[in-house]
């Protein structure tokens, strides 16, 4: 190989450009395959790969502008309909996009490798332009090319970080604003003075700062289709691999999410999709036999709904088998059998998300190993997330994955217990009530309350506190909490406001604390504990039935 | 900070010889802990206790906008309490990179010990030998060093938390 003098920032910048590209290569070449005539869609593809190879051209990357021009000659006789886009010019074309993957891979992980098993895929590419092609260059493209440039530079890329660093250093102008703003509250109320020129301008930092915390956290927030964009080219060789015929529906993917989620969220999709497709769609036989179209269909839809987006993935197959789940839940000896007789429908697809749970007979490539739904839980709890399942035995499945709009900022209830104010999110909560309006009951040796005819689990927040105890002040409030579909009681002293905070985490020495998310600067500078409703309840499960104090 | 990192790598080229340490007494023995270790010294300031957390941590603190979790000295060497007064410090530390913070009833000095006058820790009354790295002996003192690791360290969780 030459040896070439390559401005590593240069080589920076093409891997990424590179790898943005391919990405659109990837979408376009499937949509191409749905609408073969589409030149627009042709055309992206062409100018995305040439401008690939023209930059391997200026770095020298041989193995990538061999394989480039290759297929450049292929889409250009498309482009001349020399010859007709079939099957195999399209399996060429996606193989050539992966190998190119793989290329720009390596050159991240520090250099390409000296050979390329590539000739395999040349000879095909040659075979399936028309030998008179000749690879004459095309001034359109390049003209193309160059409106897409000057696209390009209406954005500009900055380092997550940094933008991190940014939106740190606001939450904390955000806490020190609260602090100012009681403080202006305290001095106004200490001279009787309402309207005096410091509240104006503290009101008006205020406004500034709630306008810029807003704004920074735009910066974080891009579009869904990031994360949507690969899934046309997964359903496509998932379902050719599976020997299914399947259609996608991709809907609400302007949706803006928090840049931290994607990754949460792809990799989720990723396993929910392989399962649709390999467990829910049934083969075209089944179907038609079953009086459903061939075509199965998979639906992927965002929205926002209030502070959460919603992801639904949907599809028309099968449906999960409640019965089944039973049988399996019983042979892994989750449950008893006669436990098993009074478990709703909800509970038991529930079964799905535990740990190694799998009703696949056999383990295949795409899916069935029982590691999965329960991961895709985990990590979706992470973020304060969550997931439901609905189904209907040969209608289809529905999942829903809830997410939160942002991680940065949170509203949060403040409560009291004893001399503690603790912090809960405001997104758990379902409702406040006094606890006059309620009376605790015994079941079991464990405490409930009725609320509105509904039976709750009762959790004393004393009972976290280390140094107080149990005995509850009179006039205690009650907070109804919903995680996962689990409703139970948080027995309060009062209610002290609301705020809006940016969670911190305890750090990795307090991690391990049961019930407590993270921490919180409140405007008066102290520290308040975000409490963490899932472990909450939990952790009321495990602990061992205590004397209750009447 | 910045600014300080050519005597700081100085105190380190010296290390051979000197050892810098920041002096400060829980109960009736003193004890020292490596200056590179030691972050900033601040008075004692509200703390936010944690429920489920290890018996000796105290809680936490808002450094800063930072929330840091503090261990009292005196639990984690199992000494009587004491209520906190005038000389209280909290010693904040980084080690790992955590930064802790350590409640101590007073601050001392910052001291330069020979390396050659700490020898290996003796066997000790009170507090448990595992969290001394050595001794330090001055003219007519002795400087039990802290091995922060084991200090903050958290040997059994389940067990600290089942006992909460």
């Amino acid at each position: 190989m030459e040896e070439y003098y390559r401005d590593p920032a240069l080589v920076d910048a093409f891997i990424v450009e590179t790898e943005e590209l391919l990405q659109s290569i990837d979408q376009d070449l499937v949509g191409l395959e749905h609408v073969p005539g589409d030149d627009e869609l042709l055309n992206r593809v062409f100018r995305a790969l040439h401008s690939i190879k023209g930059t391997a051209g200026f770095l020298g990357f041989a193995p990538i502008i061999q394989l480039g021009h290759h297929a450049e000659d292929v889409l250009n006789a498309l482009r001349r309909r020399e010859v007709q886009l079939t099957q195999s010019t399209m399996n060429a074309l996606l193989a050539t996009r992966d190998r190119l993957g793989v290329m720009v891979a390596d050159l991240r992980g520090g250099g390409l490798k000296p050979k390329y098993e590539i000739e395999a895929l040349l000879v095909e590419l040659d075979r399936l332009q028309k030998p008179q092609a000749a690879a004459l260059e095309d001034n359109s493209g390049d003209l193309l090319g160059a409106s897409t440039l000057a696209q390009a530079q209406a954005t500009m890329r900055v380092d997550v970080r940094k933008i991190d660093d940014l939106i740190n250093l606001i939450g904390e102008l955000v806490v020190e604003r609260n602090r100012l703003l009681q403080l202006t509250k305290t001095l106004n109320s200490d001279i009787s003075q309402v309207d005096s020129p410091l509240s104006h301008s503290a009101s008006r930092l205020s406004f500034i700062t709630e306008e810029l915390q807003a704004a920074a956290l735009r910066t974080r927030m891009v579009p869904i289709s990031t994360v949507f964009c690969r899934f046309p080219r997964l359903v496509r060789d998932l379902a050719q691999a599976l020997k299914k015929e399947t259609r996608l529906i991709v809907r609400g993917e302007e949706t803006e999410i928090d840049r931290t989620l994607v990754e949460l969220v792809s990799d989720p999709l990723v396993h929910l999709i392989r399962n649709a497709l390999d467990h829910g769609l049934e083969s075209p036989e089944m179907r038609e036999s079953g009086g459903k179209p061939r075509q199965g269909t998979i639906c992927i839809e965002a929205t926002q709904e209030g502070d959460q987006i919603l992801v639904t993935l949907s599809d028309d197959g099968s449906g999960i088998d409640p019965a089944r789940i039973l049988g399996k839940a019983i042979e892994m000896q989750i449950v008893t059998a006669e436990r098993a007789a009074s478990l709703s429908e909800r509970e038991t697809l529930n079964f799905i998300f535990l740990p190694g749970f799998s009703t696949a007979d056999k383990a295949t490539d795409v899916s069935g190993r029982g590691v999965g739904m329960d991961v895709v839980r985990t990590n979706l709890k992470k973020v304060n997330g969550s997931i439901e399942v609905h189904s209907k035995i040969g209608r289809g499945t529905t999942v829903v994955m809830h997410l939160p709009l942002t991680l940065a900022v949170v509203p949060v209830l403040l409560v009291q217990a004893a001399d503690d104010v603790f912090a809960l999110p405001l997104r758990a909560i379902v409702e406040t009530d006094r606890q006059a309006n309620t009376r605790v009951h015994l079941v079991d040796g464990c405490e409930v309350v009725r609320l509105r005819g509904e039976t709750l689990p009762l959790l004393r927040l004393r009972s976290l506190c280390p140094l107080s105890s149990n005995q509850t002040a009179p006039e205690g409030k009650i907070v109804v909490l919903e995680v996962a579909e689990k409703r139970f009681a948080l027995l309060v002293d009062g209610l002290a406001g609301q705020e809006s905070t940016v969670i911190k985490p305890l750090g990795s020495y307090l991690h391990d604390c049961t019930g407590i998310a993270g921490a919180t600067v409140s405007g008066d500078g102290r520290v308040r504990l975000v409490l963490d409703p899932g472990e909450l309840i939990a952790w009321a499960a495990n602990r061992p039935p205590q004397a209750v104090v009447q | 900070m910045r600014s300080e990192k050519p005597s700081v790598s100085a105190s380190r080229s010296a290390a051979s010889e000197f050892l810098q340490v920041v002096s400060f007494k829980v109960g009736e023995e003193e004890f020292g802990i490596e200056i590179l270790s030691v972050q900033e010294i601040i008075r004692l300031q509200e703390l936010t206790r944690v429920p489920n957390s290890p018996e000796f941590v105290d809680g936490v603190i808002n450094l800063r906008g930072k929330v840091i979790p503090v261990i009292a000295l005196r639990k984690r060497f199992g000494l009587p309490q004491q209520a906190h007064d005038k000389e209280t410090r909290i010693v904040v530390l980084e080690t790992n990179s955590i930064v802790i913070g350590l409640v101590v009833d007073s601050v001392s000095e910052v001291l330069r010990i020979p390396a050659d006058a700490v020898v290996p820790p003796p066997r000790l009354g009170t507090i448990e030998k595992e969290f001394v790295s050595g001794v330090g002996k001055l003219d007519n003192r002795l400087l039990i060093l802290l091995d922060l690791e084991r200090i903050v360290s958290v040997p059994n969780l389940q067990e600290a938390t089942a006992e909460a």
